[in-house]
């Protein structure tokens, strides 16, 4: 992705709280799309989040959106919607009340409001008997749906989300994601910070990991995939060679590890069913180098190959350790 | 179910007006629970019971006249403007829903002064019941007041106006701002009002007391130096004051963040 076609670019970009440090110098550039924010509890997801839906101000350095700032300027923020993780809303209100007030707010006219909020409140699936119950008598999902219509009010062009999947169910959380990838498919470009890994490696095509205020990692999941063993040798000055642990299949499971340990290429090794076989590599790189070879030379025919860990998960726990 | 793309096109810019509507009906429905209405409830009717256990006693209208000026438009007033327009924002910060405002296609000095106007609203409305008990008293322990009605309603509106601005102002300068509104309110409004300089038009409550003795009752409890200077140039004082307090405000706002964030606590 080149830094042209970016929507959200950050440079030099640090908050400090006080002495506190939010954000620490960081570059980023966040292309169009579905891309998840990842990181542990005070990583700076919250507030990357914050600086991007102009709540917040950088100490120092440049972020915009669609080549603005954010801060105080409502023509940018007519183009981002913004679900916010805290569960604080107005419980005396019904969902219709509130969204209409926050329509009117937004610039929606008092003949299109109402329309529209119920057309919202169909899309994220809230089912209608609950409208005329106040947010207070809502689950913490029913409330997660409440709050992403109306970070849809105005129409976005960027939807912001701070962990929308907390408190859904498995169901909830499918339909969630839908509802996300179906918004993606017309356009809407959404950043989604989430602590559910398996499900923003699910949804999204780019992935930045935040740790300590810092970017780690940027890019799409075969970019971070691909160059996770260049990331992780520089950390760890070439000792780690990338994944370790594989499943391999092959028409010959037995003569294979009997083949790979006479190589000193394996620490250990673990039979599944159908001739798939867990494997942990004593030392990758040359596994990699060398197993075309050994396989061409002892007549082995290898029909899976597969890495453990290079789920998103795997991934960002290696990056982050 | 309607999957369908939103049809909805925003708006180039916000209507101001409707968005104030808008507002008003998220501050006019939560004002008016039960739990939230205690307050104001209370101190409408503490007020009025006082005012009834000192009215009742009194031996002329002056005393009526006193308790209004000095109670009801020098204490009771700004106080209740601290606790109402001083929290406005910073009570949506506290409950962590300032970011369904701030994240709106709005600047930030509007969202403040929709605020203002939104609690302004209420406070005249509360005000307007508070006057009729007050009244309501004078008539019932036998006190000749409603002459005073007009010139009492037109203080009321632009006491209400600058004492809200001077305190959404405070609201805006510090967390603290109740201690802060005491102190300016005693150095300022107490202090140098009354001293016989050219300070003392910088309190409001200086121009207050100036509209007030336009009435011949309350001048007569008051003296005649507060009406000579004319009740004009006491309108443009409290208008102005008003206007500064509203721009202090939203300049504030504007630069500040106020949000409730963890690592900001």
């Amino acid at each position: 992705m080149s830094a042209t076609d970016a929507i959200i670019h950050a440079q030099d970009l640090s908050r400090w709280y006080g002495i506190v440090m939010g954000l620490n110098n960081i570059d980023l550039h966040i292309p169009p799309g579905l891309t998840g924010l990842v990181g542990p509890n005070g990583a700076g997801k919250s507030t990357l989040i914050r600086i991007i839906t102009g709540q917040i101000r950088p100490s120092s350095g440049e972020l915009t959106v669609f080549n603005e700032r954010p801060w105080n300027n409502p023509r940018l923020l007519r183009q981002i919607g913004y679900c916010p993780e805290d569960e604080a809303m107005p419980d005396d209100l019904t969902p219709l009340l509130w969204l209409e007030s926050l329509g009117l707010i937004s610039g929606i006219s008092a003949g299109k409001v109402g329309p529209r909020c119920r057309d919202l409140l169909h899309r994220v699936k809230l089912a209608e008997e609950h409208w005329p119950k106040t947010i207070g008598q809502y689950s913490k999902g029913m409330r997660q749906r409440v709050k992403l219509a109306q970070a849809l009010l105005h129409t976005p062009r960027l939807l912001v989300l701070d962990e929308p999947m907390n408190g859904l169910d498995p169901m909830g959380r499918q339909e969630m994601q839908q509802i996300l990838k179906q918004l993606s498919d017309e356009g809407v470009s959404i950043l989604i910070s989430s602590h559910i890994l398996p499900e923003l490696e699910a949804l999204c095509s780019h992935v930045v990991i935040l740790n300590w205020g810092r970017v780690m990692a940027s890019g799409s999941q075969t970019e971070l995939r691909t160059l996770l063993p260049q990331m992780l040798d520089g950390k760890t000055g070439g000792a780690n060679r990338g994944p370790s642990r594989y499943f391999l299949r092959s028409d010959a499971p037995q003569r294979l590890v009997q083949v790979l340990f006479a190589e000193g290429l394996l620490d250990g090794f673990h039979m599944e069913e159908d001739g798939l076989m867990a494997v942990h590599l004593s030392d990758p790189q040359s596994f990699h180098d060398r197993l075309p070879a050994l396989l061409a030379a002892h007549g082995i025919a290898l029909f899976e190959m597969r890495s453990q860990d290079c789920s998103l998960q795997d991934i960002f726990n290696r990056i982050t350790q | 179910m309607n999957l369908a793309p939103p049809q909805h096109e925003p708006q180039e810019s916000v209507d101001l007006f409707a968005a104030s509507r808008g507002l008003w009906r998220l501050l006019w429905r939560r004002q008016l629970v039960w739990r939230r209405l205690l307050g104001p409830a209370a101190a409408l009717g503490g007020f009025t019971l006082l005012s009834w256990l000192v009215l009742a006693n009194a031996p002329n209208d002056n005393a009526f006249y006193g308790w209004v000026v000095v109670f009801y438009f020098l204490m009771v007033m700004p106080l209740f403007c601290l606790n109402v327009c001083g929290a406005m924002i910073r009570e949506e910060a506290a409950a962590n829903t300032l970011c369904f405002f701030t994240t709106r296609p709005l600047k930030r000095s509007e969202i403040f002064l929709m605020f203002y106007f939104g609690h302004m609203v209420w406070l005249q409305i509360v005000f307007l019941i508070q006057t009729l008990l007050l009244f309501g008293i004078g008539i019932l322990v036998g006190r000749d007041v409603l002459g005073f009605l007009p010139i009492f309603l037109v203080c009321q509106f632009f006491g209400l106006m600058s004492w809200g601005a001077l305190c959404a102002m405070l609201g805006m300068l510090h967390a603290r701002y109740v201690v802060l509104g005491l102190v300016y309110g005693l150095v300022v409004e107490v202090g140098i009002a009354n001293i016989p300089t050219n300070l003392k038009y910088l309190s409001l409550s200086h121009h207050l007391r100036t509209l007030l003795v336009q009435h011949d009752g309350v001048n007569q409890v008051f003296g005649n130096t507060l009406s000579a200077e004319g009740w004009g140039w006491s309108l443009v004082g409290l208008g102005a004051g008003t206007i500064l307090f509203l721009i202090a405000g939203a300049a504030l706002f504007t630069w500040r963040e106020l949000i409730n964030a963890p690592a900001e606590r």
